[in-house]
């Protein structure tokens, strides 16, 4: 964390907003992108009336996992975001450098987990059925470029979106204490 | 089993929403009393990690919920007010990271006390809003 005299910005706040231990805020961060992404997701599926049938298709046990995974992946990918001189560089007014960040982490998490998830069933086919391992190694290459570029669009929007929120958090704390 | 993994998930979101609610009108209730500002951030940085972890288990039992009972149509009543809640879902995130930065923002002090009072009461009357949807969800 760098120096607060030598950063620039607003430095009534600075001291506040770069906690020494920022596990709270990765933790709450990380939380709200997990939770939003599939909120998001539920209500454009409502929305094109499709839901029903995905959710009666899907194992209730298998949905819980599948969001703790992708729970800990976010919380993973936002911890490694927010970390380096992210805060400092955001509350110092540049938007860019968090949201290069937040690209990178999120490709991380989306390649992390498509990649990870074709090595185990990449693995599984040696065992079970090798003439699969093809198809297996096709849907890592083509999927895994997808989840990374996907992954990099969806992680800068949210650090765009953190971006906003920190500022309104700024904004709310300012007039409390403006005389 | 299924029919107690589903037990588990209901059970789990009830208790989910008791402890945001009451978690919330608690914290709330020691932002008005507390005459300690580091007393009153405790409990607030408290309050916003039991919220954070108890929203993400919310959030995956909900789902898990609507997988069990079924999800009627968006021109139906239920639908609509199905759409509704995922809506207020979304607000209550946004809103909640700002609380959660603001209390990351605050000294305890002074007015940053009011800040906080303000934060949780708000917090509180959205979470009731929110059980009030969840009302018309389970029983019409």
């Amino acid at each position: 964390m760098a120096d607060e005299s030598e950063t620039e910005g607003d430095d009534r706040t600075l001291p506040h907003l770069l906690p020494d231990d920022p596990s709270l805020l990765s933790w709450a961060l990380g939380s709200f992108h997990a939770a939003v992404l599939v909120t998001v997701a539920v209500a454009a599926l409502h929305w094109s009336g499709t839901l029903g049938d995905l959710l009666s298709g899907l194992n209730t046990a298998v949905g819980l996992v599948a969001y703790a995974i992708l729970w800990g992946a976010t919380w993973f990918g936002t911890r490694w975001a927010l970390g380096d001189e992210t805060l400092e560089r955001l509350a110092a007014g540049d938007v860019w450098f968090p949201v290069r960040r937040g690209m990178l982490g999120g490709a991380a998490v989306g390649g992390g987990l498509v990649i990870g998830g074709g090595v185990l069933a990449g693995l599984a086919a040696v065992v079970v059925n090798p003439p699969a391992v093809v198809a297996v190694l096709i849907f890592l290459g083509v999927g895994g470029l997808v989840a990374l570029a996907v992954g990099a669009a969806v992680g800068g929007l949210f650090a765009g979106l953190d971006a906003v929120l920190f500022g309104l958090a700024r904004r709310v704390s300012a007039d409390d204490r403006a005389p | 089993m299924p029919g107690l993994v589903h037990l588990a998930v209901r059970f789990l979101h009830v208790i989910g929403m008791a402890l945001l609610l009451g978690g919330a009108a608690v914290t709330w209730d020691r932002s008005r009393r507390a005459s300690d500002p580091a007393e009153l951030l405790d409990a607030a940085g408290r309050y916003e990690w039991l919220f954070w972890t108890v929203t993400g288990v919310m959030v995956a039992t909900g789902v898990g919920n609507l997988g069990v009972s079924g999800v009627a149509d968006l021109s139906t009543r239920w639908g609509a007010v199905l759409a509704v809640k995922l809506l207020a879902v979304l607000g209550l995130l946004g809103g909640s990271v700002v609380r959660t930065l603001a209390v990351e923002d605050s000294t305890g002090a002074g007015s940053d006390a009011v800040v906080l009072r303000r934060s949780y009461a708000a917090t509180t009357l959205y979470l009731a809003g929110l059980l009030a949807l969840a009302e018309v969800l389970a029983h019409g």
